[in-house]
Parts: C-alpha cells; sequence; structure tokens
C-alpha cells in the first residue's frame, strides 16, 4: 500500500476517537476576571509611574535654575574673608 | 447560530461576561477535539481549551465579522497549540511505535479509532514542529493550504513546501518502522 494512502486510510479512522469533554466556562471566566483585575492594577501603577516622571521633571528644572545662580557654595564662604585685612 | 454568536460578542464588548460564557459553552467541544490534535494528556488539552478561551476573549475586540467565529476560534486555537508544542522537549511523551504490535492481526477496518490517533500522534511528533502542524490541519481537520495559511499567517507556498517535505519524512518514518506491515496493511 501506498505510504500516503495508508496514512491518509489511517486518518480517517482516527477520525472516529471519542475525545474527552470539559467544561472549562467557570475557569475561563475566573482566568478572564484575573488577568481584567492584572491589567488594572499595572495600569494604575504605570499612571503613578507617569505622575512621579512628571513631577521629578518638575523639580529638577527648577533645581538647575537655582543652582546656577549660585556660583559656589564654598567661594561664597572664602568671598568676605578675601576682603578682611588681615594687616 | 452565527446571529446568536454576534449577539453574544455585541454583549460582551459591552461588558457582559456571561455571554461570553455561551459562546464557551457553544464552541468547547470543537475547540476540545482541536487541542486534543496538541496533546493527548487530558489535563493539558483542558489547559490549552482554556488558554484559547481567554486568548479568544482578549482578542475579541479584532474579530470583524467577516469569517463564522468558529474559524477565528480555530485559528487561535492552532497558534495556541502551535505556541505549546514549542514550549516543549523535542523528545517528548510519544508511544513508541514498537508498542503497536498489539494491532497485528487486526482488520484493516477495524483498527480502533484512538489507537489509529495514537499511531498518527507518534509518528507526527516525530517530525519538526511546523511539519507536524501542516499535516495535523491537513488530516485531521481537512484544512486545505489556503485555511493553513491563513491560520498561521505563513504564505501558501511556505505550506505547501512543508507538507511535501513532512509527507516524504512520514514515508521514511513508517517504512524505518515497518508500520504498514505491523498492521496488516501490506501483503
Amino acid at each position: 500500500m501506498d505510504t500516503l494512502r495508508a496514512f491518509e486510510k489511517l486518518a480517517k479512522q482516527a477520525q472516529g476517537e471519542k475525545v474527552p469533554s470539559f467544561d472549562v466556562t467557570a475557569k475561563v471566566l475566573q482566568r478572564i476576571r484575573f488577568e481584567e483585575a492584572e491589567s488594572a492594577g499595572i495600569v494604575a501603577f504605570e499612571l503613578f509611574a507617569s505622575i512621579s516622571a512628571v513631577a521629578a521633571s518638575v523639580v529638577g528644572y527648577f533645581s538647575i535654575g537655582a543652582l546656577r545662580s549660585v556660583t559656589s557654595p564654598l567661594m561664597q564662604f572664602l568671598t568676605p574673608l578675601q576682603e578682611v585685612r588681615i594687616w | 447560530m452565527e446571529s446568536a454568536d454576534r449577539k453574544d460578542i455585541a454583549a460582551c464588548l459591552n461588558g457582559d461576561k456571561n455571554s461570553y460564557a455561551n459562546l464557551v459553552r457553544r464552541y468547547e467541544k470543537q475547540i476540545t477535539k482541536l487541542m486534543w490534535r496538541f496533546s493527548r494528556d487530558p489535563r493539558v488539552c483542558e489547559e490549552l481549551v482554556q488558554e484559547v478561551f481567554v486568548e479568544a476573549y482578549l482578542s475579541l475586540s479584532s474579530y470583524r465579522g467577516e469569517a463564522p467565529f468558529l474559524h477565528w476560534m480555530r485559528r487561535i486555537g492552532s497558534r495556541v497549540g502551535y505556541r505549546f508544542w514549542k514550549q516543549q522537549a523535542k523528545a517528548k511523551s510519544t508511544v513508541p511505535l514498537a508498542d503497536f504490535d498489539a494491532i497485528e492481526t487486526e482488520a484493516v477496518d477495524k483498527v480502533d479509532p484512538s489507537v489509529a490517533a495514537e499511531i498518527l500522534h507518534s509518528l507526527l511528533a516525530q517530525l519538526p514542529r511546523a511539519d507536524r502542524l501542516v499535516l495535523m490541519l491537513m488530516y485531521f481537520e481537512k484544512c486545505s493550504t489556503k485555511q493553513i495559511a491563513e491560520q498561521m499567517g505563513w504564505s501558501r507556498a511556505v505550506v505547501k513546501m512543508r507538507a511535501f517535505r513532512a509527507r516524504r519524512k512520514l514515508k521514511t518514518i513508517a517504512e524505518r518502522e515497518n508500520l504498514w506491515e505491523k498492521l496488516g496493511w501490506i501483503h
């Protein structure tokens, strides 16, 4: 017998196999609820992370501006001493 | 049936999960039959069936209604099953072909369907997974090369090439194992 014909014959017989039956409805709905709860948690976290990043950017922007206006904290301490006559 | 599907899908997209339960109950038998081709372990098969329905729910908004809902589900099922094979080790729980010596005396048409399915499963498991999938869909699910290509996102030429290659390999395996003689199909 030709191999492919034999294989087709076997496949035809295998079609009559009884397949187990399951009732997955409850488990599927449970998994869906879990997936949705997880994704809601992730969205909340991402929102918090975004707001934090924006706040950090604003603080950083003003901090850099303030830092630029201070030439050198150490010099501000030393400059008055330089003007003092020591003799 | 299709209008019932559309009604349930519309309700589901509006947030009514109980409508999705209707869809699950309506198609779990057909999806189980498909996923049984990917794993003959009832526990694993049940997990795969669940995974198919969960994935279908999460991508329900992408269902355009151009083909019957079952076709769309079967496409998801094939991809879930293929992904499952990818996750399995190469030498998985296949039944050695020598164990089928017991069927030597059976008449050609009286090989038990579950035994026939087990033999096929063992034969196909020795092929690369892409080739295995093509033959599985062709012989068990009666899919054309066009349908297989659509389900898996492959070109039709690739499907035909895989089918050709798989059949050639299968012939080599069957001849090496003297399978058809064992089945009494060669005189």
